[in-house]
């Protein structure tokens, strides 16, 4: 399983990679596993503005619904059109392809508290 | 007194707060009622109330998952199938279109997530559960796909190859302190499944869906038991419901 040094994660089994004041978002290599062969991804509008700690949208799979939660506090700049025909991308590439949305965050310095790489894989030990 | 119980097969699940039946206390709200176990996760996974289940059935209908909700035609097959008496209603917990009515139990287990569940240890519990129900009546079932079941899955409960139980899930919280799951199994016990399946498969035709399903993958607890269930749909659900209670009660050790 595979967690890029560079992005930073949520223990809701969110990605994020920090660009100047956009945040890119996905789900994690774990989370994508975890779920098995995804089916369906709700996400929000262009322009909805999204609250850390609340759900934006729902990823589904073969096996169940999940909620997705934003990671850090912004407006929706853009979401990835591809997932809503070909949903499997996130099993396949969680990391570039499977991208879910990118957002403006109100805060950037929001992305400071978020989980590196190690704490992440610390906290998936836990789960498996 | 079983040697089923919780503790022995799913230590994991242990919480300070004891497990609770919930019941549906609401108006005749159709969506309400078949959507009360969201609300019974949101509460979980907020610490108001504890680990619990809940037992239903509803009035006649189709329960589509939000997925199948974004289905072209969708609002025009839903006043179809609602001029024909089988309204539909979106749930939000995955695998696909179930009928849902008087002749259909389903059970829902509601409890905050602990480090170490898996998905696949929730679809084991309720594969259990109704395994043991099974078993009282004789039958010996097992789990896998279905093909050209309605809501086919790998954790469907079937007996001689046909599909008896579906199961679906809802996780909410990831790995939070206050994460929750819903995992929910759904078992048929008296109805007519050649026309439940013709709705289902009218909902996908009118949605330009080229899937369709064949009512003899799936089977009834009464046909699968034959002759021996001479009471009515009501009285027959009643006894399987009331069996499913007392079993669940005492493997979750639930008192009252």
């Amino acid at each position: 399983m595979d967690f890029p040094e560079e992005f930073k994660y949520t223990e809701e089994h969110e990605w994020v990679m920090v660009e100047e004041e956009i945040a890119v978002i996905g789900i994690s290599d774990f989370a994508q596993d975890a779920l098995g062969d995804v089916v369906f991804v709700e996400l929000p509008e262009v322009g909805a503005v999204l609250e850390a700690g609340k759900a934006f949208g729902v990823v589904e799979s073969v096996k169940a619904v999940s909620d997705i939660y934003a990671p850090i506090s912004g407006t929706v700049e853009e979401i990835n059109e591809d997932l809503i025909e070909a949903p499997e991308i996130i099993n396949t590439s969680p990391y570039v392809d499977g991208w879910m949305i990118k957002i403006r965050m109100t805060d950037a310095a929001d992305a400071d508290a978020l989980m590196t790489s190690d704490q992440y894989q610390a906290l998936i030990a836990e789960e498996s | 007194m079983s040697n089923f119980n919780l503790q022995d097969n799913f230590p994991l699940l242990r919480f300070v707060q004891p497990w609770s039946v919930e019941k549906f206390a609401g108006n005749d709200d159709l969506d309400k009622q078949v959507n009360f176990d969201e609300l019974l996760l949101d509460k979980v996974g907020r610490g108001e109330i504890g680990p619990c289940l809940y037992l239903n059935s509803t009035p006649r209908c189709l329960v589509a998952t939000v997925r199948e909700s974004r289905m072209p035609n969708f609002e025009a097959a839903q006043q179809v199938l609602a001029a024909q008496g089988w309204p539909v209603v979106v749930r939000c917990t995955g695998g696909s279109c179930v009928p849902q009515g008087p002749g259909v139990i389903n059970l829902a287990v509601i409890h905050p997530k602990v480090k170490g569940w898996h998905l696949e240890d929730s679809y084991q519990l309720l594969c259990a559960l109704l395994r043991e129900l099974l078993a009282e009546y004789g039958l010996y079932a097992t789990t896998g796909e279905v093909p050209s079941s309605f809501c086919d899955g790998s954790y469907n409960l079937q007996v001689g190859g046909q599909k008896l139980v579906g199961t679906a899930q809802r996780w909410a919280g990831g790995s939070r302190d206050t994460a929750a799951v819903l995992a929910h199994a759904c078992l048929l016990v008296d109805l007519d499944l050649v026309a439940a399946t013709e709705k289902i498969n009218t909902l996908y035709s009118i949605c330009d869906n080229p899937q369709q399903f064949l009512p003899h993958a799936c089977i009834s607890l009464r046909d699968s038991l034959g002759p021996r269930t001479p009471q009515t749909t009501e009285a027959f659900v009643a006894e399987v419901r009331q069996r499913l209670l007392l079993m669940t009660k005492e493997f979750f050790n639930i008192s009252g």
